[in-house]
This record gives C-alpha cells, structure tokens and sequence, in this order.
C-alpha cells in the first residue's frame, strides 16, 4: 500500500527572499562603482518627493535620479531640466518598485557619473516599506497637509528610514498642524530618526537638508 | 495593494523549493505567518491568492495564514510586550528604546503536501 499520509515540508523563510538577494547584487553594484549614497525616497502622492530633488540636486556635486511612477515619464521630464542623468521606470500598475525593477535598468544608467543616487519610489506610505532596492538609506518624506498623525497610522516607513524630511513647512499655518506635536509622534514610533524641516517653496531647511544626505553619505 | 506581488513572489519560491523534489505530487496547504506591522492584510493576501492560483498547480491548495502580534522590547525594563502597531514605546514604562522582536515580517513557515 502506497503512504499516502500527507508530509510537511519545513521553510521557515522570508517570502522576499528573492528581493532581497537582488537588493544586495543591486547594493555591490553601487558601491562597486564608488557612489557615495543611495537614497530611496518614498512618500504620499504629492508630499513633494519631486520638489525636493529639484531643490538638493542642483546643491550636490553628481547626483542621479531613478524616478519610479506607475505611469507616465512627467517626474523625469520635470527633473531632467536639473541636466543630471535621470531614468524613468514605468512599473505598469504595480504600487512600489522593487529590487528586480531596479536590476533591469541599472545597466543602462551611468552609474560611473554619480556620487548620489536618488530612488523615488511609487508615491505610497506603505507598500514601498517592504522592498529592499539596496539603497543606503530610505528617506521618508511627509508633507504638513497630509496631517499629524501620519507617523502613527504608518509605523512600518518611519521605523525603516533614517530621515524624514518634513515638507511644505511654510504652510504651517494654514493646515492646522502642530509641527512639534508632529515630531513627538514620529519619535515615538523611531527615536533614532533625524529629522528635517524643510519648504521647497521657500527654500527654508533646504542646506541643512543637503548637509544632512551629505553626512548620512561615504566620504 | 501590494499583496499581488506578495504571492507572485511566494508563488515562485515555492516553486524553486519544490522543484527538485519528486516526491511532492499536490501541495495541499501553505502555511504563512505574516507580521501585524509588515504591511501586508492577511485577507488582502487571501484575496490575493485565490486570484493569482487559478490555472496554476496551485489552484486546489489551501492558504493558512497565522497573524504574529507585533512584540518589542524594552530596553529600559527589559520587559517583552505585544502591542499594537502604532507608536511603539514600552507600554509599561513610556520609554522609546524598544527593539522589534516579531511581527514585522513576512514568513514562509511550511507546506503541507502528498
């Protein structure tokens, strides 16, 4: 009689493993070619993610862009005046990008041109968190409009990143936001985070925001 | 909604784990434990699955998904607590050094099989 008991087959490991392994190839490239930081910025739809490149990049010496949209090229036609290398990656619907995503194209972009290289992901909170792209840092950006309790209803993104930059400062009075009350709770949910204030439209907090990436990079 | 890919990509580990194996005729169940603070909805990966099985070898396996509890750590009183997700300082004594201890991953725990 043949067993035909069923049997289990123990895996016991994370499901992105795939992404992950890719990640890391994706990271030996960038350093292999010297870059001195990778970011991957990742916020709401609107936050400002591209507003803020237009602001640091003209301030960094050789700096890249890798723009991810679910469509369109808008975000690469609106940096490529800034007459850096940029590359737009379509993910056709998909809400984040990932570390496969970015392995297809990087053999087409001049990483030997870049010491930064900026990532900005697919505007979303959350689905961005989980996928690894072997950036050094993720950058979490949040707008004051989109309200005080965004660190809170989103823990995953603040607990990953290592800076938040806190953007549209100058409509502080206008959208009720109480800026310190704000900061208080993303330090709840990550104590370690550096945080940085800044309006794109002013230009308020943008050096020290360049200073900041600048430090947080490989001399 | 990055559930999808979620399973796209469970899909082909398991694929990969089972495809030097003779013995595995029907994977009957694919037992996860997926993290209350790792972005991913239990029922969304549910929805997920019975969309992204169909026409696969797949189609007649169960998915069995067991929700893990964000726990941390406090450093300060080194007590290990479950929380919710949201902020994350000690319920106990307020303070902000914790460590995540589980739930905040994506876990493949095994598959059940004839």
């Amino acid at each position: 009689m043949v067993d035909d008991a069923p049997k289990r087959i123990e895996i016991q490991d994370r499901i992105l493993k795939e992404n992950e392994e890719l990640a890391e190839e994706n990271k030996n490239l960038y350093r292999g070619h010297d870059i001195k930081g990778v970011f991957n910025l990742i916020g709401s739809p609107g936050a400002g993610k591209t507003s803020l490149l237009e602001s640091i990049i003209p301030r960094l010496e050789k700096a890249g862009i890798i723009e991810g949209d679910i469509a369109t090229a808008r975000d690469a036609e609106r940096v490529h005046a800034l007459s850096v290398p940029v590359l737009q990656i379509n993910t056709m619907g998909a809400c984040h990008l990932d570390a496969n995503m970015l392995a297809q194209v990087l053999p087409d972009f001049p990483l030997p041109e870049v010491n930064y290289l900026f990532i900005e992901n697919v505007g979303n909170l959350v689905c961005p968190t989980g996928y690894d792209l072997g950036e050094d840092h993720k950058v979490v950006v949040l707008s004051l409009p989109e309200g005080e309790d965004k660190a809170a209803k989103y823990p995953a993104i603040f607990r990953a990143s290592t800076l938040c930059v806190l953007n549209k400062l100058d409509l502080e009075p206008h959208c009720g936001v109480d800026v310190e009350l704000l900061e208080e709770d993303i330090r709840d949910v990550n104590p370690d985070l550096d945080i940085c204030r800044v309006s794109c439209e002013s230009g308020q907090g943008i050096d020290e925001l360049v200073e900041k990436l600048k430090q947080l990079s490989r001399r | 909604m990055h559930e999808v890919s979620i399973i796209n990509n469970l899909i082909q580990r398991l694929r990969e784990e089972i495809a030097d194996r003779d013995d595995v005729q029907q994977v009957e169940v694919i037992f996860l434990k997926i993290g209350e603070m790792s972005c991913a909805a239990p029922s969304a990966l549910e929805s997920a699955f019975d969309v992204v099985r169909r026409g696969t070898e797949f189609e007649s396996t169960e998915l069995n998904i067991e929700p893990v509890p964000l726990k941390v750590r406090c450093q300060a009183c080194e007590v290990e607590k479950v929380i919710e997700p949201g902020p994350l300082n000690c319920p106990d004594c307020g303070s902000r050094k914790t460590k995540i201890v589980s739930g905040d991953s994506l876990y493949l725990d095994s598959i059940q099989y004839r």
